[in-house]
């Protein structure tokens, strides 16, 4: 089941990274408000496929004629409530035709969240910037720390703290302006550090896990080889904002907005019923 | 006429012409080429302006002055930086603007406040069992009055940037576009107050000034549990301070610690310092913080732990107090420039004082305020290429004031001082100021005028007076309980046989009937008989080590300032001679049992003695003309300035 999931996960996240590849060119802004606009899109398209587009349809055009019939019998008590009543039946009616689709969007909807916020919620070390890097230690050390190696984009920073009794060890890089962003740690190849470069496409490898459960929800996660005699390693990195009107927004309103914006302009162009 | 009116004469009167012509000149924005750059270094002291572009350490400045000596600036009295930049502000006296001093006192309650700002909690409030919901806003109060320079300039759509503005927290509304500089409080309200973690026996202290020292014990493992103490929470019934736990993990083969943040982990060698963190105080969980920033500095690892933890700055990215104006300014310097020191005094010399930082990690800590400041000031002349534009430098005044004792071969603490590693620092610290004004130079053009200036020079802090005990010795205030005299705010007096008493770096009052809580003295000509009493023994009282005199000068307040005076100000100022000052302690209102001695603190340089001993600097890329010769003061300055934009007249006309 763990590797199953670890390799949908790779495949999944090869797949995003291939469908978000356009987007590398662009600064993180505009590549986080394109594919909230196509992500909102694809939704609304993918709900007309769910939905039963007729059936929805009917019921919202029988709520209207319920609601207008209110309107024009308010002198009449009996009526309005009667018809009030029919009004709250037909929407549940309209809730249980909006189920079935909610349902098949979901499994989507969440991985499209993981997908977008493993690339998205969290900023690529600038040149000269600090970030720490956790590792959890499958058998605590009680002598010398790890031996840290970093490619040419990064540069270590001594020491190595251990804590927990040896549990645990703590290190610094410090981004360079060009280079591979590689770290090895005891022999162990740790996931790149991302790159600014392209923020947009590389940010996923926020973290290491040796879960592949945890990698399919989590993008950000990455496998780490079986053996390895660290069981898990984490980097830290600064929360990114994006600046959008007067204000600095996280990841999330600006694609809930963009993407609210895509399913408006999906659902008139696609003439789709919700 | 005497000379300062003259010159409050024809300040005014070249106020009323700018005023005239610039209104004259447009009511739309500002087009001419004018561009003036206004350095205010706060400490330079003209005396080591020549020493040390004799030197060669200020090339910049030595092309600025042209063989010309610097222009000695007449200085506020008392020389203390908040009136002084509130007498450039304003181009007025202390009677107009009300700051005297760093701190005042209300002689109905005897409490002292800080003299330029307070923070007033929400006046109205809604409590639902012990939370309080705020039904109007808190407020921060500027206690600075009067009209400042730059008016006429807004007025008249001259675009204007003063950064870091001393004396103007909360900033003023307006076009202008400002960030509070000197006077800004940190988080918890005071002028900067850090916490040190240590599990140093002989670090710990009840003392509470300039900081925490928070003991703390190894829970096993090197873990140690910490807790940072933040605002008050107005949102809880009687205001509990705030507080944020955090765990150090330390590694004493490696000399260095792990500490987990609420906001995530760091990681420093002994001697390091870290970025800013950001700190979150709970106000309402899940609904509403306060949020600060600060930088932890690891001093020593083995054999005690000891980290210092520095002032909670207010975050310039999200600030909780107005720190700019308009509100957004702050926030926007930071995206570009990263976090910055938004606390008035950013250097920590309390820290020193305290022998929390040694000379070594103060130093380190005053290099990384010194590159914030330049790294704004250098964004500064990037983006107001046109109009005025003030930048203000703290650097010399606060680290002078600490390393003074490296070039006054009379100082107590010379000797001590490792002066192959510090002997140069004051000399480095000019040269950097000497590199701004080089990049001011850089980007002038033949419209731009730059002026240097400062608020005050320098002078030695040998011997610590404790005026308050003189005071009491020569009868002027009555002890009440003697096992009280080092307790402060007068706990120690007996107020029904007291005159007079001391309070702030200069200020003397009388203790008078009616406006004090328990006033003696009829106020009128027994306040004055007893005034000029005080000031013939003290311009008298000569230090009994080497015979020389203490005071220049009691300089009596009705004699010096040009108006009627608030309750608040002081009866007279004490003007010290050269290697004097007030002790710390009379500055809180003790009674130390020496009259004076040795000042063995780092703080070894001075400005707050007599104004005729720490002139001011100007230095002009514009010749000043008969300006120069006139005397020119502090207060002149701004006037001065803003007559670079008056179009019917050459700069500094």
């Amino acid at each position: 089941m763990d590797a199953t999931a670890a390799a949908a996960a790779s495949v999944l996240r090869s797949l995003f990274d291939l469908l978000l590849y356009p987007t590398a060119p662009l600064s993180p802004t505009l590549a986080l408000c394109l594919v909230s606009v196509l992500s909102g899109l694809a939704m609304i398209a993918l709900f007309r496929l769910a939905s039963d587009q007729e059936a929805i349809a009917s019921v919202r055009r029988r709520m209207g004629a319920e609601a207008v019939g209110m309107l024009l019998y308010l002198g009449d008590p009996s009526t309005v409530l009667r018809k009030g009543w029919r009004l709250i039946s037909l929407n549940f009616v309209y809730l249980y035709h909006l189920i079935g689709p909610m349902l098949v969007m979901a499994l989507p909807l969440l991985l499209l969240i993981a997908q977008i916020g493993a690339r998205y919620s969290l900023s690529p070390p600038a040149a000269g910037d600090t970030a720490v890097i956790t590792l959890s230690l499958s058998d605590p050390i009680a002598g010398l720390p790890p031996v840290v190696e970093t490619s040419s984009g990064l540069r270590y920073i001594p020491p190595v703290v251990l804590v927990r009794s040896g549990a645990e060890a703590s290190f610094r890089v410090e981004a360079q302006p060009s280079g591979e962003r590689g770290v090895v740690v005891a022999g162990v190849t740790l996931p790149s550090l991302p790159s600014p470069v392209s923020p947009a496409f590389r940010v996923e490898s926020s973290g290491a896990t040796s879960s592949g459960l945890e990698a399919l929800m989590n993008p950000s996660l990455e496998h780490l080889p079986d053996g390895s005699p660290i069981s898990a390693a984490s980097y830290q990195l600064e929360r990114s904002g994006f600046e959008i009107g007067l204000g600095r927004w996280s990841w999330i309103p600006v694609f809930l907005l963009f993407s609210l914006l895509g399913a408006l302009v999906g659902g008139l162009l696609l003439k789709v019923r919700v | 006429m005497r000379r300062r009116e003259f010159l409050k004469l024809s300040a005014l009167g070249s106020a009323g012409l700018l005023m005239s012509r610039l209104g004259c000149a447009g009511a739309g924005r500002y087009s001419g080429p004018t561009r003036v750059i206004a350095m205010g270094v706060d400490g330079m002291d003209p005396g080591l302006v020549e020493r040390y572009v004799a030197a060669g350490l200020m090339p910049n400045t030595a092309r600025l002055l042209e063989g010309r000596p610097p222009v000695r600036l007449g200085t506020s009295n008392p020389p203390q930086s908040p009136v002084a930049w509130s007498d450039f502000i304003t181009g007025a006296d202390a009677s107009v603007h009300g700051i005297f001093d760093f701190i005042h006192r209300d002689p109905a309650t005897m409490r002292p406040f800080l003299s330029t700002s307070r923070v007033d909690a929400p006046s109205r409030s809604i409590g639902i069992g012990d939370h309080r919901f705020p039904l109007s806003g808190g407020r921060a109060v500027l206690l600075r009055r009067g009209e400042p320079f730059w008016k006429p300039l807004e007025e008249a759509g001259v675009p204007v940037a003063l950064i870091k503005l001393p004396v103007d927290f909360p900033p003023l509304k307006g076009d202008a576009a400002i960030l509070s500089g000197l006077g800004t409080p940190d988080m918890r309200g005071s002028q900067g107050s850090f916490t040190y973690f240590t599990d140093d026996p002989l670090m710990i202290s009840d003392d509470t000034s300039g900081g925490l020292v928070t003991a703390v014990r190894d829970n096993g493992n090197g873990c140690y549990d910490c807790r940072i103490t933040g605002p008050p929470n107005t949102m809880l019934a009687d205001s509990p301070l705030t507080q944020i736990e955090f765990r150090v993990w330390r590694d004493r083969d490696a000399a260095a610690v792990r500490i987990d943040l609420p906001s995530g982990k760091l990681v420093l060698a002994e001697g390091e310092w870290s970025s800013w963190q950001p700190l979150s105080f709970p106000l309402l969980a899940g609904v509403s913080s306060a949020r600060a920033i600060a930088r932890f500095h690891l001093a020593s690892v083995n054999p005690h732990l000891g980290l210092y933890v520095s002032p909670l700055n207010i975050d310039p990215l999200d600030p909780a107090l107005p720190i700019s104006q308009p509100d957004g300014y702050s926030a926007r310097l930071a995206r570009e420039l990263g976090r910055f020191y938004t606390q008035g005094f950013p250097e920590d010399t309390k820290a020193l004082s305290r022998g929390v930082l040694d000379d070594e990690g103060y130093l380190e800590q005053a290099r990384i305020v010194l590159r914030e400041r330049m790294k704004l000031w250098e964004r500064s002349l990037r983006a107001h290429s046109t109009g005025f534009l003030f930048f203000y430098f703290s650097s010399l005044d606060l680290n002078v004031h600490m390393f003074y004792r490296t070039i006054d071969e009379r100082s107590p603490l010379h000797g001590r001082t490792d002066l192959a590693l510090f002997g140069g620092v004051i000399g480095e610290l000019y040269s950097e100021v000497d590199r701004a004004i080089g990049m001011a130079m850089e980007c002038a053009d033949e419209h731009t005028a730059i002026a240097v200036f400062s608020d005050h020079g320098f002078a030695p802090f040998r011997r610590s007076f404790n005026l308050n005990s003189w005071l009491a010795a020569e009868g002027y205030a009555r002890i009440g309980s003697p096992f009280s005299r080092d307790r402060d705010m007068f706990e120690a007096l007996d107020w029904s046989g007291t005159a007079a008493y001391g309070l702030g770096l200069n200020a003397l009052y009388l203790n008078i009937r009616g406006r004090e809580k328990d006033g003696t003295i009829e106020a009128g000509p027994e306040a004055e008989r007893v005034l000029r009493d005080i000031a013939q023994r003290l311009e008298g009282a000569v230090d009994p080590q080497s015979g020389l005199r203490i005071v220049d000068r009691l300089y009596l307040a009705s004699e010096i300032y040009g108006g009627p005076l608030p309750d608040h100000a002081p009866d007279a100022i004490v003007g010290y001679a050269s290697g004097f000052r007030s002790s710390w302690e009379t500055a809180l209102g003790s009674f130390p049992d020496a009259v004076i001695e040795d000042n063995l603190d780092p703080w070894s340089g001075t400005h707050c003695v007599s104004p005729s001993n720490v002139p001011g600097t100007l230095i002009s890329s514009v010749p000043l003309g008969e300006h120069a010769g006139r005397g020119l003061s502090l207060r002149d300055v701004g006037v001065l300035l803003a007559s670079g934009f008056d179009p019917g007249a050459g700069i500094w006309a």
